[in-house]
């Protein structure tokens, strides 16, 4: 069997599989980088002020959702391509793998620029917490890409998906 | 509906009733000071007022903010032994409510010093145990290796035939050591005494005579000689030392049972401590003010419908020593502190405007403007009839049953208010905690909908839809934020700018959209040519316009093209509303991927771990969904509505008020 034979047989699978391991892990990439700056710097504010904990518990959890984002795209092309009645032809394989870039790579970067936000957000936090809410809300701007990333996916692997 | 008209007040009145005054206009909580020194009083009356000096006295700041830091201690000791309710329980009951007088001179009459004092004596107490202990515990460490020796250490040269001496060899070479030296000097004694880390200590007795022979050569097998800090019996001493650390730890429990007595006092200290807060607020207002010895000198603002009741007071106090003279506030006053005055409803979303920025005084209250936009915006982002009934249900709780500030209650009715909405567009996208059950819809597609019912806008296969729904609605914010510039305009009497800046913005933006839907049949024919036509027309009028207000022709001209360049901006905005159909979606993905979770378990533990995969997921979902839609709606305010007719910059309103943080002050 020649590699174009293998690649004409199982490479809509294989590429389908790629894109939902890409998916779940750049995602996951991102938000276990992002949860663990912020987590970091939380963590020397709670020396100080304990009382903070669950404010700054916040700011920590926003950038781990690009994770659970990328994660959905993985189970959606899981369960209802891979795992679905219809065989996978390499083209299919290709626009998977192509449908989980969006998340995937919006996830990676906007997690990490957004726990970059939230670590600033901790001097709020830590100087005049009363206007904590407002770190919070830039670092939810942040995560707007990621949402965007996610939605495309959603669409390319949901919606438009070429039957 | 509004931003309260203001009045300026000008008060001169004696300094020995200066105290008396402020004690009532705090409890009126409706003056708000202008800070006189700040100000650069007009050329005509400062020689007038250049004898005044300020009027602040930082030593009775000072006296407050001692009393202060004495409460906070006597509190931040007693609050683990306090006996008021905790968790639930203390947002269920009431606080203590309190008139003024009471609450006024309950300082002078309970004695918070003497608690003060108890607290710090055994807050002392309490650390020199504890630092005794732990020195004496690491004294006890030192001895431990020791506690073998029977010999005390100053009786080791003292012996008649023999001498000793301590010291450490290497744990390992123990062994090899003792039989080492045990052969070379028979009458050398060696004994393990105990370990120290990775040596052992050990005990060498040996004949007077032989000593230094001896010590030469253990040395060359690796002995190291200690010379121990401690005088007597090391058994002894750590004995005496338990015994001792045993009484600390008595006394350590006897300060401690006496700060947890003081307990019940915690309640009483917070009633000091809004006491002192309040003090210290009337003390800094002072700051604002001038004065001589006699007199002093105070200048401000009151709501205009309060300031027979502000005379009121005035009079109450100071009989007829005082003088006041009220002025109206100009309207393009910069000044004027900006007070906002809506149904209870709407002030909810006050602080939505708030977080934006101040009004001016000339400028509209956007609040009633943005709260039946914000609360469909929120709705329809996060869309779901289940998430918009917990929302619901419990924020109606805690406003039913728990006491918070006002604040609190506000932000909480300000999602008691979005909760309904969230729920609507559940009904929209018709489903629950992800699951689609409401389909009024009839459809002729069977492949997607078996049923033959679907949900007025699905989530799956009306994605386009939910795009131009959402773009619709940005139009008619945008629409509406354009008309309500013109109406300001207009109020103003700017009849032409209204027409410049709002009416033909408007009309462009409708025949552009019209020329979109000249594409639909069955249109009538003059349609066909009145659209365009009034698009170019109101484009010329714009780039005519738009740049009236330079001053050369060069850029009039430029800032009229720029002024049509505008437009992109609009398309932009358009755009950029379709942020509520990707939450939407997101939201909706996400919920319905933990509910295929929750689905994968074998049926024998389906109900179990399917319930909490459910559970955890559709909480966090729901968690990230308000959240999402609080600080996405906020934005569409802000930048694409806001944009069109309000700018802020004002000043807030901050009255000399009573500082409660703990109890309830009734008047």
């Amino acid at each position: 069997m020649t590699f174009m034979e293998f690649m004409n047989a199982n490479g809509g699978i294989v590429l389908a599989g790629l894109g939902a391991a890409l998916a779940v892990f750049m995602g996951g990439w991102g938000s276990a980088l992002g949860c663990g700056m912020v987590g970091k710097a939380a963590a020397g504010i709670i020396a100080e002020e304990p009382e903070k904990f669950g404010k700054a518990l916040i700011l920590q959890l926003l950038p781990g959702t690009q994770g659970l984002y990328g994660f959905v795209i993985g189970l959606f092309i899981c369960l209802m391509r891979i795992g679905g009645a219809d065989p996978i032809s390499l083209a299919q394989g290709f626009y998977l793998l192509f449908a989980a870039l969006p998340v995937g790579i919006a996830g990676l970067t906007s997690a990490k620029f957004q726990a970059q936000v939230s670590t600033a957000g901790l001097q709020i936090l830590a100087k005049n917490p009363s206007q904590n809410t407002k770190g919070i809300i830039f670092a939810v701007i942040v995560e707007t890409y990621a949402i965007l990333g996610l939605v495309a996916s959603i669409i390319m692997v949901l919606v438009t998906y070429p039957a | 509906m509004a931003v309260v008209k203001m009045k300026k007040f000008t008060l001169l009145t004696f300094s020995r009733l200066k105290a008396k005054l402020l004690k009532e206009l705090q409890k009126f909580e409706d003056v708000h000071f202008k800070n006189l020194e700040k100000d650069e009083l007009e050329a005509e009356l400062e020689k007038e007022l250049a004898f005044l000096r300020r009027d602040a006295s930082e030593e009775a700041e000072s006296r407050c903010e001692a009393e202060l830091f004495k409460v906070n201690f006597a509190l931040a000791r007693t609050e683990p032994y306090s006996t008021a309710p905790k968790g639930i329980k203390a947002l269920t009951t009431p606080p203590r409510s309190l008139g003024f007088d009471e609450f006024d001179a309950y300082h002078e009459q309970y004695d918070y010093n003497a608690v003060y004092e108890r607290l710090k004596a055994a807050d002392e107490a309490i650390t020199q145990a504890r630092t005794e202990i732990s020195r004496l515990r690491g004294e006890n460490d030192n001895l431990r290796p020791w506690l073998k020796l029977d010999v005390s250490p100053e009786e080791f040269d003292k012996g008649k035939y023999t001498k000793s001496v301590v010291g450490t060899v290497n744990r390992l070479a123990w062994d090899a050591f003792k039989a080492g030296t045990e052969e070379s000097f028979k009458e050398a004694y060696l004994e393990a005494l105990g370990y120290i880390k990775e040596d052992a200590a050990v005990l060498l007795t040996v004949p007077s005579e032989q000593y230094d022979d001896i010590l030469a050569h253990v040395k060359t097998l690796g002995f190291s000689r200690l010379s121990l800090g401690f005088k007597g019996l090391p058994s002894k001493l750590a004995e005496a030392n338990n015994a001792r650390i045993r009484e600390l730890e008595a006394e350590l429990e006897k300060a401690q049972n006496s700060m947890k007595d003081l307990g019940p006092e915690h309640v009483n200290l917070q009633i000091v401590y809004d006491y002192y807060e309040t003090a210290l607020a009337r003390e800094q207002a002072c700051r604002n003010f001038l004065a001589t010895r006699d007199v002093f000198m105070a200048e401000g603002w009151v709501p205009e419908e309060e300031a027979e009741r502000f005379k009121a007071i005035v009079e109450g106090v100071c009989g007829k020593e005082y003088y006041l003279a009220e002025e109206e506030v100009a309207r393009d006053s910069e000044d004027v502190p900006i007070k906002l005055k809506n149904s209870k409803m709407v002030s909810a979303f006050e602080d939505i405007t708030m977080m934006f920025s101040t009004p001016k005084y000339n400028e509209i209250d956007p609040t009633p403007l943005l709260m039946p936009f914000y609360m469909v915006f929120f709705g329809l982002m996060v869309g779901d009839l289940g998430y918009g009934a917990i929302l619901c249900i419990a924020t109606a709780c805690a406003l039913k049953f728990m006491h918070f500030k006002p604040s609190m209650r506000r932000f909480l009715l300000f999602f008691f208010c979005c909760s309904f909405t969230t729920m609507l567009g559940g009904v929209i996208y018709g489903g629950a905690f992800g699951v689609t059950f409401i389909t009024p819809i009839p459809t002729a597609n069977l492949a997607d909908f078996p049923s033959g019912w679907k949900p007025i806008m699905d989530t799956q296969k009306d994605v386009m839809v939910m795009m131009i729904v959402t773009m619709a609605l940005g139009i008619i914010q945008i629409l509406f934020g354009v008309a309500v510039k013109g109406y300001a305009l207009l109020k103003e009497g700017k009849i032409f700018a209204a027409v410049c800046d709002s009416l033909l913005w408007i009309l462009v933006l409708l025949s552009g959209i019209g020329m979109f839907a000249m594409v639909l049949p069955g249109l009538p024919g003059f349609l066909k040519t009145l659209i365009p036509a009034v698009f170019v027309i109101c484009l010329v009028g714009l780039a005519l316009t738009q740049g009236r207000e330079y001053p050369t022709i060069v850029g009039k001209v430029g800032g009229g093209l720029y002024g049509v360049y505008g437009l992109t901006g609009y398309v932009g905005d358009i755009i950029s509303y379709t942020r509520i159909a990707a939450l939407a979606l997101s939201g909706a993905y996400i919920a319905m991927s933990f509910n295929i979770m929750a689905g994968m378990f074998p049926v024998s533990v389906r109900w179990l771990l399917g319930t909490i995969v459910f559970l955890f997921g559709q909480v966090l979902n729901m968690g990230l969904g308000f959240l999402g839609a609080y600080v996405h709606s906020c934005r569409l305010q802000y930048v694409e509505y806001f944009g069109k007719f309000f700018e802020g910059g004002g000043v807030t309103f901050t009255p000399l008020t009573l500082k409660n943080k703990y109890i309830n002050i009734t008047k």
